[in-house]
């Protein structure tokens, strides 16, 4: 009977472990995910998943880590303090966005989307590469403020993230690189193509009356650096809102050029009625305040003006309106909705 | 001086593999010297202009690697001066008549992403908010620096267009076989200062930016590697 026991002691181990060796060997290889092109869209400059291999482990890792706030300094920012989902991955009502040590960035967050087709990033054009962009905030002494010692060795501390990297990339390790490439399949992934706009482009409805006009009044007057369908030609441009409190002279920081002075990055107008405030600094407010510098607020005398402001926009009051109408349709709510892209789990915003 | 880097050589020597079997292999070493000494930790040194300084960061990068007419390899590799100063790479037993690499990396790796191994951004050697590597990096202190606590801080980087900062040396070799296994190149810091351009601390202590200086430093990286013997 003793023995007997033993036996059936033995045999239980025993299956035990095969059944770990089973859950093991089963580890399932990353999953593709195939990045859709919008029907009518260009296809991107370059291909960022080529060398970048997306897939749903990948994604999802670097999701996680866009949501970690323990990768900053202080335990508190993370991407998502400023990148807000439901504000299209801008900081919602912000002029300026908060840093570690109640710190304070001198440039407006932008939103992220369809960054896929971008052939620069930041507001001066700085950064080549979208996977090299994720250094400087992480790095940065009014933003996330960590050292990439720092951040590489909370992860490798944290046992979900040792499992998670593997999951993605298939070998153990945590490094730089992977934790790049990750989050860029992430930030990458975040494609807004389903506004109203999209859907009259694609037959499922008809504009207003004043959308319509709207739309012509935006092919008259923006769509010379917002152009479609991603509402930005990804040029450089002084739009006339001069020197801030900063003293920042945009892309010339980046190429000395004077010529390149105080021109910044053409955002794109896709969701722009979720992402106030605006421009560079966040110094405008409001939509409507936009279309007020753009109207009247211009000093098209300015010699170092973009060329294409230096012919005064008119526009009545109806226009105005007709024009914010058509803005009001690149709105795309189901991208800000998706759960795919939000937090997982109730995300607090402390700020 | 002498002894002493004699006996430096000898020790990174042991450090790195000789001849293989079947498979010729040849140990590349840099010696880094400034002002007839070799580059250590809080020693003094004294350029052309008789500006007194002290090193505590010295890294380049080296890639292309060629041995006479062989193709270049792959590989890039960091050079420290308080690290790692050296590298084997394969080699032919034909006769080599000189050996060639590239200060920096090639234009490419500036624009693809987040890259690993020597090119890890965890080596300091990258410019986040300006994408790119930085080529040549020497930090230190001197008295006659004008910048905050007598900082002197040399980032060379810079790799597209008019800024590049990558620079090809080609170093001739005696043409004869090759029965030695260790080449020591010496990178010679005062050339750094003197050299096609004039560079003084006083002047330039803090250059930290792809531009036209940039390029000027890099110009006198050209007269900074010489063969200082093989082995």
């Amino acid at each position: 009977m003793k023995r007997n026991l033993k036996i059936l002691i033995l045999a239980g181990i025993l299956f035990i472990c095969l059944g770990m060796n089973l859950l093991i060997e089963n580890a399932s290889p990353p999953q593709p995910i195939e990045f859709k092109i919008p029907k009518g869209w260009p296809k991107p400059p370059t291909d960022i998943f080529v060398k970048n291999k997306l897939t749903e482990q990948g994604f999802q890792l670097g999701k996680k880590l866009f949501y970690d706030a323990r990768l900053s300094k202080d335990g508190e920012i993370s991407c998502a303090s400023c990148h807000q989902y439901f504000a299209a991955f801008s900081t919602f009502e912000h002029d300026l966005s908060h840093g570690v040590n109640n710190s304070f960035t001198n440039r407006n967050a932008p939103a992220l989307f369809n960054l896929a087709w971008k052939t620069s990033f930041h507001w001066d054009g700085g950064v080549n590469h979208i996977e090299v962009q994720a250094l400087n905030p992480l790095l940065a002494p009014n933003e996330m403020g960590e050292t990439l010692e720092g951040v590489l060795r909370k992860l490798k501390k944290d046992s979900s993230y040792r499992r998670l990297f593997k999951d993605a990339f298939v070998t153990e390790g945590i490094s730089s690189q992977r934790m790049l490439k990750a989050l860029a399949q992430f930030t990458g992934s975040l494609l807004s193509a389903n506004s109203r706009y999209d859907k009259m482009k694609r037959g499922e409805i008809q504009f207003t009356a004043a959308e319509q006009k709207g739309y012509a009044l935006y092919q008259l007057h923006c769509s010379g650096c917002h152009t479609e369908p991603l509402f930005t030609d990804e040029s450089f441009r002084n739009n006339g809102i001069g020197l801030n409190r900063f003293k920042d002279v945009g892309r010339m920081d980046f190429t000395h050029l004077s010529s390149d002075s105080l021109k910044f990055k053409v955002p794109s107008l896709r969701n722009v009625q979720l992402s106030p405030p605006y421009m560079h600094d966040g110094s405008i407010g409001y939509i409507t305040k936009v279309l007020e510098h753009y109207r009247t607020g211009i000093d098209t005398t300015s010699a170092i003006l973009d060329p294409l402001l230096k012919k005064k926009i008119h526009l009545t009051d109806r226009q105005r309106d007709e024009l914010l109408y058509f803005l009001f349709a690149l709105t795309d709510t189901s991208f800000t909705k998706n759960k795919r892209f939000g937090p997982d789990e109730k995300y607090i915003f402390k700020h | 001086m002498k002894n002493k880097i004699l006996f430096f050589m000898l020790i990174v020597t042991s450090s790195l593999s000789s001849i293989a079997d079947g498979q010729q292999q040849m140990n590349i070493v840099f010696v880094n010297t400034a002002d007839n000494k070799l580059i250590e930790h809080d020693s003094m040194y004294q350029n052309a202009w008789g500006e007194i300084y002290q090193i505590q960061k010295l890294k380049y990068y080296i890639s292309e690697v060629k041995l006479g007419t062989a193709l270049p390899g792959p590989e890039i590799y960091l050079i420290n001066a308080f690290g790692n100063a050296g590298f084997t790479i394969p080699a032919s037993t034909h006769t080599i008549d000189s050996i060639s690499f590239l200060i920096g990396v090639d234009s490419l790796y500036h624009v693809s992403g987040a890259q690993e191994g020597s090119l890890d951004p965890l080596n300091d050697m990258y410019w986040a908010w300006n994408s790119g590597y930085v080529t040549f990096k020497l930090e230190g202190i001197a008295e006659s620096s004008p910048a905050p606590l007598h900082k002197m801080e040399q980032h060379i980087g810079g790799f597209a267009g008019n800024q590049k900062t990558m620079r090809r040396i080609v170093l001739p070799l005696l043409n004869e076989p090759a029965t030695y296994d260790t080449i020591f190149i010496e990178m010679n810091l005062d050339k750094y200062w003197q050299g096609i351009h004039h560079i003084s601390i006083q002047q330039s202590p803090v250059l930290t930016l792809p531009g036209k200086e940039a390029v000027y430093a890099a110009d006198n990286f050209s007269g900074m590697f010489s063969i200082k013997r093989v082995y």
